[in-house]
């Protein structure tokens, strides 16, 4: 951890310095151009010519046409001082005009000092820094707007991008599903964008005692082991600021982002050069964006998990209220009607005459037909072999009346050492069961059909598979979100994949048309199996013989 | 001749009552004892070693299957007669293998509840006749099965195949993965089903998971 970090100043304005600053460099920059050099080169020339025909006294000999030659270097002047001009703005026509008149100085001082003669050479002079000037200074404002407009344009193409990021990583943050692998991508744009060379997420949540690193993309494959400071550290700067870490383990940036109502996390990035004031306010934007999703996705969970309960909670009342209607129904309606039946068969005294009537014959079968209504319709509502004997023999009996009451082939197999689940677990399994054997009896045409229950080390699988005509699933043909809700509500798949959901399983469902179909979960069992059946109770029921069930495997058809 | 002793479990008090009646008409039977649950009725055997313990299969606090077995561990001499409602087969097998010597259904005539309490006296055997039949179809099955299931030895070509199409896969993914034709793999599986003595791919599967050719992993993934 590296202690010695300090929030980096912004950049105070000083406006007069940098103005002469900016002027003396545009003169460094002219001096050094070869051409402006030719251009001086030129002024030299004329002065040149121009002191030659002074020294010949050209001027005082002879009138006339010749008097008029004598001008023609101050003329030729106006030659680079226009070209400067043009070429170099201001401080070239304006430099330029500054050598003439310098080299002029001599000139003006050795021949042209009485008769007020050195007045009309510095209006020349005059004129010819002038000229200058007034044809460096539209050129000068003109390249100024071109210069603007350039920095106008680039300022906005860094707008536009940082804003496509920003749409990006929104995009990238609202329309997944999967956090962390949005994270990563957004993480990679930054990187791209920024030029960085590492970029990660932070959080920190309340239970775990350091930052936890939700997500990082480095050039360098070691900087994402390197140490993150803790929320102490780095959340009293808050959202919108810059905590500059600065140590062994690398310098880098954290820019803090809130979630949950609270500084929680950190976006890291670090770059050879340092952030400009732009940069870090789109790394603010990005960690507010990074929160938000951060929230939503606890708010999902959170959600989830109570949808989850509820959705526990039903199913287990369901599943009570069903075992209690069955429980009622036999111990109480179906014992009535036994006695009622014995009662039929021996009778009261005073009706001994009748005995054995066709009337009390009827009235038993009719009392024996409701028993036997009452008895089924209890077995719908809770399988009365599952609490006693197990998930395996439950199965086996399912299998043998789907068998008995449907053309197709109903078995079911038992594979592993059988072993207790627990009721839930059992309960659960045998619904899901339940559920793809009505499927496969009343959809699928099949020939056969079969049930497969294994018990491995640490796992118990169910399958169940036909040989019917199948149905397309839509989409991969795996996973237990790819199924509308609308084509395969009616083959009750919602219930099972909500059973499997509950039991923290995955329900795989597998059908072509034409090619059967399969149903299959694993539930992963963790410590919580039983010994395998029953023990016996009572006195010596340690030396009990055990029931002939533990054998490999068993198959009824 | 003494008369036989019998303990009755059944957890429905009036059921109980109306049997106790029913069977105390006949001065050969005494209702010695009664239980309402798997673990009183071990407990009451253990002290009063009847002749006859007739139990109920569903009984809060221990079923008549665990009943059954700690009975029979602790005392073999005493028959056990279940009087039930139920007729699912894993329960007439479980408490049939558990020791039990009588099968009877709760709507059996009272004549013949007599009956078998004395035919378990004497150590014979009595089965309800839904339940006789129930028994007689597993035989028959099981003789059926152990005829017609001789060691599979199958080519270990045979086999591969059998295992991906355990897998769930079709005749064309079997040939792109074998590296063999289409009409290769169909030609093999008719042959393969030959073996087995199956018609279907199903059963094939099913087949030579009991055969122990593959694991149910294989299976499953």
């Amino acid at each position: 951890m590296t202690g010695a970090a300090v929030l980096s100043d912004r950049d105070t304005g000083r406006a007069v310095p940098r103005r002469v600053e900016r002027l003396l460099s545009r003169t460094r920059a002219r001096a050094r151009e070869p051409s402006f050099w030719y251009v001086q080169a030129g002024v030299v020339a004329v002065t040149g010519m121009h002191w030659v025909v002074e020294a010949m006294g050209l001027l005082d000999r002879s009138g006339g046409a010749v008097a008029s030659i004598a001008h023609l270097p101050v003329i030729l002047y106006l030659l680079p001082v226009v070209y400067a001009g043009l070429r170099y703005g201001v401080e070239g026509g304006v430099l330029t005009g500054l050598s003439i008149a310098l080299l002029s100085t001599p000139n003006v001082l050795i021949w042209h000092r009485d008769h007020y003669d050195w007045i009309g050479e510095a209006l020349f002079v005059a004129f010819i820094v002038a000229v200058g000037a007034a044809i460096a200074l539209p050129v000068e404002r003109e390249q100024g707007q071109r210069a603007r407009a350039e920095r106008a344009r680039h300022r906005a193409t860094v707008v536009s991008r940082r804003l496509a990021l920003m749409n990006d990583v929104t995009s990238m943050l609202v329309r997944t599903a999967d956090l962390e692998h949005a994270l990563g991508e957004v993480l990679h744009r930054l990187i791209a964008v920024l030029d960085l060379e590492t970029a990660a997420v932070a959080t920190w949540v309340d239970e775990a005692p350091g930052p936890h690193l939700d997500s990082c993309h480095s050039l360098d494959p070691d900087a994402c082991t390197s140490v993150i400071p803790t929320l102490a550290e780095v959340c009293p700067h808050g959202p919108g600021t810059e905590y500059r870490l600065v140590g062994a383990d690398g310098s880098g940036n954290l820019i803090p982002f809130e979630f949950g109502g609270d500084c929680r996390g950190a976006l890291f990035v670090s770059r050879n050069e340092r952030l400009g004031a732009g940069e870090i306010q789109l790394l603010t934007a990005v960690g507010a964006q990074v929160g938000v999703a951060l929230d939503n996705a606890r708010l999902h969970q959170a959600q989830q998990r109570a949808l989850q309960t509820y959705l526990h909670d039903i199913t287990r009342a369901q599943e009570e209220e069903r075992r209690r209607i069955a429980r009622d129904l036999h111990d109480i309606a179906t014992h009535e009607l036994l006695l009622v039946r014995r009662d039929l068969e021996d009778g009261p005294a005073d009706s001994d005459t009748d005995r054995s009537g066709p009337g009390r014959e009827k009235a038993r079968e009719r009392v024996a037909d409701v028993i036997g209504y009452l008895r089924r319709f209890s077995r719908e509502l809770r399988p009365s072999v599952l609490d006693p004997l197990g998930l395996g023999p439950a199965l086996e009996w399912l299998a043998s009346q789907t068998d008995e009451r449907t053309p197709a082939k109903v078995g079911a197999l038992v594979v592993g050492v059988p072993r207790r689940l627990g009721s839930e677990l059992e309960l659960a399994l045998y619904r899901i069961a339940e559920e793809a054997l009505r499927n496969a009896e009343h959809h699928a045409r099949a020939s056969r059909i079969d049930i497969v229950l294994g018990f491995t080390d640490g796992t118990v699988t169910l399958t169940i598979h036909d040989d019917g005509q199948g149905f397309a699933v839509p989409g991969p043909a795996q996973g237990p979100d790819r199924f509308p809700r609308g084509e395969t509500q009616g083959l009750g798949i919602t219930g099972m994949r909500e059973r499997a959901t509950l039991l923290g399983a995955q329900l795989i469902l597998m059908s072509h048309h034409g090619h059967g179909t399969r149903v299959h979960i694993r539930v992963p069992t963790p410590g919580a199996d039983r010994p395998p059946e029953h023990a016996p109770i009572g006195p010596a029921s340690a030396s009990a013989p055990r029931l002939g069930s533990d054998a490999r495997s068993r198959i009824t058809t | 001749m003494d008369p036989i002793r019998v303990v009755l479990a059944d957890d429905h008090a009036l059921f109980r009552e109306g049997t106790r009646e029913l069977l105390e008409r006949d001065p050969g039977i005494k209702v010695v004892g009664e239980a309402q649950d798997g673990v009183a009725v071990v407990a009451l055997v253990h002290e009063l070693e009847p002749d006859v313990a007739i139990v109920d299969i569903e009984m809060p606090g221990g079923d008549g299957i665990q009943a059954t077995r700690g009975i029979k561990a602790t005392h073999p001499e005493v028959g056990v007669l279940v009087l039930t409602v139920h007729d699912e087969d894993p329960f007439v097998f479980a408490i049939l293998d558990a020791g039990a010597a009588g099968y009877l259904l709760k709507d059996v005539h009272s004549s013949e509840l007599i009956r078998a309490v004395h035919a378990l006296r004497n150590g014979e055997s009595v089965l309800h006749p839904v339940i006789a039949r129930k028994v007689l179809e597993r035989v028959r099955a099981g003789a059926d099965r152990d005829a017609a299931d001789p060691k599979v030895h199958l080519p270990e070509r045979d086999i591969e195949v059998l295992r991906l199409a355990a897998r769930g896969r079709t005749n064309q993914e079997i040939a792109d993965e074998l590296a063999v034709s289409l009409r290769t793999v169909q030609l093999r599986m008719t042959t393969l089903f030959g073996r087995l003595g199956v018609g279907s791919r199903t059963e094939a599967v099913i087949a030579g998971l009991r055969a122990g050719l593959f694991e149910l992993e294989e299976l499953t993934t």
